[in-house]
């Protein structure tokens, strides 16, 4: 069943449009992949599902749901859990305080909370190690896993993920994406991913679609696509 | 004699520290001024007056006029708040003028424009004298009952889920909201909060002048303004600094000036508020990081 | 675009028709108390235009405004008052003052341009700053202006009332004023100094690339609407002849700024428009409290109703129509409009 359709979507900025039409949908258990470049309006996209940007027209479907006019709590609650392009972890928080706020809905369920915790330090060891220092000390790549801690605190079902190799030197987004795959293994998490750095995003992609000022302009399966090298054409739009 | 100096500051500073905390408070969330602030001492001053000659002790008296500006402090969100958040900072700040005015002129037209006696126990006006210091009990109150504020406000923020949650808020709200917390809980508690520690240093402000007014919310306004601009607008821990240096720079005035020039003590107070703007207009403590790379 | 373009002229014509219209309608038809009022109303025309010069133009709200008109009042008052007169009000005046008194609208005039330096002085270092920091900061120079003039008692008479003005506005005078105001403002708005500042009121980036110095921008604007509430305030003073620091303080402040958000401050037909609806829903207001007290129909005090009246008005107003009656357009480009399709 398609756990998450965009039909139609276009996204303003006052007077900018970020996007134009877009049409896609992620399968339960799928991993799929935004590609584009700077300004083709990924961000747009995904933050649109998490409700906190401007549609002027179309249709966000969550299990069939119709979820486009919801408010952003509501979205978290239905288990679409978002990390944003700059992280936006609460700098003068601990990390444990940061992880405590992500497991919101589930504060009263103390139990859940606390293995939900113990879950993601297994997960990111290093998360653990630094559980009472403050957030903005942490390094990039330490906020990025931060960043997706916190998120996966509300047992989603659904991850959307914002850019996680933005800003990261490549040993990092190594390790980020070391982290997402045994994420993949251990849970069967849904995941929408988006990305500028193609080459690590299609590795853990079952799907890709590529987005260009606005619109799709290509998709299709990722092991298809591993084989083209021309889709740095799409990509580019030379 | 400087013990007193140091026990009039902390008395009159405790009373303006908790002003500025509960302005600060909807400022660092919300980001917008709130003019109909100082109106919740009307509404204590009010609430308590209504209640004299009731059969209730004291302390319910100031129970409920506290629980009226917790109240009132709610209303002013759904008022003037809501309805224009979206639209500007300065619509904010007009429709909260404008709701201060209501309230003022609701009290002149339903109670008076004169000066209404507001009761309060005898005892607080009783002496206590300790190493060379003459002060009222009302003072030690005022300084002990803030001690315990700024205590249990504090473990509040540090520990409760709620704090936690307002904390985040008012670093960065959207991103609040995307982990499921409720955007209208957190701002309601804010305006809650605001409303019972104005509600509190209200009442302490009303034992020291025993009397309401309509105007009566302008000066407690215009400290909690001014101090959270010495003190650091986005800082909780500015906004208290603030309130004690401000009870520190007015005290002083007091002591030192002679009368001719103490009655140009705003043109200063006010100066000194227009400097900070200009050299350092995050006041004296920084406030959060805004969580933003650029 | 040229200074006087057609938009302006019906513009200007179209308030030079109406000031005319009410005029004569006072003139044939006038009572004592109309007079009064549409003597109020042109003078405030004057201020509410004059904080629609800087606030519309500029994007900043200023809560100044009031304070340079007491500057106005008061300084062209001790210029004006009969020497016996300042003998006895102000005991303790300065030796300089104390024998001169000047023609009255010379006074104001003066006054005004008094007005206008001090302005000049004050709010330089403040024209930087930006949002919440610029109005606060007005709002701290309007507490400062208010403190000043309680407490120099020498000039001011203090926190009591300072009085003894010749009541020499007339209402043909504060027509004449009220109008030049009025050109006054168009002209600025359509000028390079008016263009430039709302350009940067819009996006200030991008017109300091096309060389707007904002700082100064701002404070010609502020400069202007400065002597423009100084010349109200002396007009004002001399036509109620008396008055406290209380007339210069919140209460004013706040139907100054209702008027213009009501009206609409991005235009000058809103500024006027707002000042002539709030005037008039001010004096309707008034009169029934009146009426209720003096019939003893209801056994209540109805003071206090204005102001409450509106309040409301301005919330329900900010909610509905936030940018005002007339938000973006004049009232000579309506006109313009329908000449044209005919």
């Amino acid at each position: 069943m398609k756990m998450l359709e965009i039909n139609n979507l276009q996204v303003n900025y006052g007077p900018v449009i970020a996007v134009k039409k877009v049409d896609l949908f992620v399968n339960q258990g799928e991993t799929v992949v935004l590609l584009g470049a700077n300004g083709a309006g990924k961000s747009s996209t995904l933050l649109s599902i998490a409700g906190v940007a401007n549609k002027l027209l179309g249709k966000v479907k969550f299990s069939g749901k119709d979820i486009t006019k919801f408010s952003p709590e509501k979205i978290l609650t239905l288990g679409i859990a978002t990390v944003p392009e700059n992280r936006d972890i609460f700098p003068d928080l601990s990390v444990k305080e940061n992880l405590v706020l992500g497991g919101y809905i589930n504060r009263k369920k103390n139990n859940i909370l606390q293995d939900t915790i113990e879950e993601v330090y297994n997960l990111f060891p290093i998360l653990s190690e630094r559980n009472s220092q403050v957030a903005g000390t942490l390094s990039g790549g330490e906020q990025q896993m931060l960043a997706i801690g916190r998120a996966l605190m509300s047992k989603p079902k659904i991850l959307l993920l914002d850019e996680p190799s933005l800003g990261l030197a490549p040993t990092i987004v190594e390790k980020i994406y070391e982290h997402i795959e045994q994420l993949k293994k251990d849970t069967n998490l849904t995941i929408l991913l988006v990305e500028q750095h193609a080459m690590k995003a299609l590795s853990i992609a079952d799907r890709v679609y590529f987005l260009r000022l606005g619109e799709i302009v290509s998709s299709g399966k990722a092991s298809d696509l591993k084989e083209k090298t021309d889709f740095k054409k799409i990509y580019f739009g030379e | 004699m400087f013990l007193q100096y140091i026990v009039d500051v902390l008395s009159l500073g405790s009373l303006y520290a908790l002003f500025a905390l509960g302005l600060v408070l909807v400022y660092g969330i919300l980001k917008l001024v709130n003019f109909a602030y100082g109106e919740l001492v009307l509404v204590i001053g009010y609430s308590i007056f209504l209640l004299k000659g009731s059969p209730f002790p004291w302390f319910f008296m100031a129970g409920t006029a506290i629980l009226m500006s917790i109240l009132f402090s709610i209303f002013t969100d759904y008022v003037a708040f809501r309805p224009v958040r979206e639209k500007s900072v300065t619509a904010v700040l007009i429709t909260s003028f404008a709701f201060a005015t209501l309230l003022q002129n609701a009290a002149l037209l339903l109670i008076s424009a004169k000066p209404k006696n507001v009761p309060m126990p005898s005892f607080l006006s009783d002496s206590v004298q300790f190493l060379g210091v003459i002060t009222p009990v009302r003072n030690l109150i005022s300084i002990f009952v803030t001690f315990l504020c700024l205590i249990i406000f504090y473990q509040f923020m540090k520990r409760s889920t709620l704090g936690l949650a307002m904390r985040a808020a008012a670093t960065n709200f959207n991103m609040t909201r995307m982990l499921g917390i409720p955007a209208n809980l957190v701002i309601t508690s804010a305006f809650a909060m605001s409303g019972l520690l104005a509600g509190i240093a209200g009442t302490l402000w009303m034992s020291k002048i025993a009397n309401v007014f309509p105007g009566v919310g302008l000066e407690p306004l215009l400290i909690a303004f001014i101090a959270t601009v010495i003190g650091g607008m986005r800082s909780v821990h500015g906004a208290v600094l603030g309130g004690f240096i401000l009870a520190f720079i007015d005290m002083s005035f007091n002591y030192l000036l002679p009368q001719d020039i103490l009655k140009f003590r705003d043109v200063f107070t006010f100066s000194i508020v227009i400097l900070i703007l200009l050299i350092r207009p995050q006041g004296l403590v920084k406030g959060p990081a805004t969580g933003i790379r650029t | 675009m040229k200074i006087i373009n057609n938009e302006n002229t019906f513009s200007i014509l179209f308030f030079l028709i109406l000031f005319i219209i009410i005029y004569f309608i006072n003139f044939f038809f006038g009572s004592a108390i109309f007079e009064r009022t549409v003597t109020n109303l042109f003078i405030y025309i004057i201020l509410v235009v004059g904080l629609q010069v800087f606030m519309g133009n500029s994007g900043i709200l200023s809560f100044a405004h009031i304070g340079f008109m007491s500057i106005g009042a008061y300084s062209s008052g001790l210029l004006s008052m009969p020497i016996k007169m300042k003998g006895f009000v102000l005991r303790d005046l300065y030796p300089i003052f104390e024998n001169v008194a000047f023609d009255p609208i010379l006074s104001i005039l003066i006054g005004g341009i008094f007005t206008a330096i001090i302005a000049a002085i004050l709010t330089l270092p403040l024209m930087r700053l930006n949002d919440a920091a610029a109005v606060i900061s007005s709002f701290a120079l309007l507490m400062v202006i208010h403190s000043i003039v309680v407490g120099w008692s020498a000039v001011t008479n203090g926190p009591r009332t300072f009085f003894g003005l010749p009541k020499a506005t007339t209402l043909e005078i504060a027509l004449i004023f009220s109008f030049l105001t009025v050109i006054f403002a168009f002209v600025y708005k359509n000028s390079k100094f008016g263009l430039l500042l709302r350009a940067s009121r819009d996006n200030d980036i991008a017109a300091e690339s096309i060389g707007a110095n904002i700082v100064y921008l701002r404070w010609f604007a502020i400069i202007a609407s400065a002597f423009l509430a100084g010349i109200a305030g002396g007009l004002w003073g001399h036509f109620i002849t008396s008055f406290s620091p209380k007339s210069f303080y919140l209460k004013e402040t706040f139907l100054v700024i209702s008027m213009l958000i009501i009206g609409g401050s991005f235009t000058v037909t809103g500024a006027i428009a707002g000042a002539l609806l709030v005037t008039i829903g001010y004096e309707f207001l008034r009169w029934t409290e009146k009426v209720i007290k003096f019939s003893d129909a209801i056994k209540f005090e109805f003071i206090g109703l204005t102001e409450i009246v509106l309040s409301i008005t301005i919330i329900i107003f900010l909610i509905t129509k936030p940018k005002g009656l007339f938000p973006f357009k004049e009232i000579g480009d309506t006109i313009n409009k329908i000449i044209k399709k005919e």
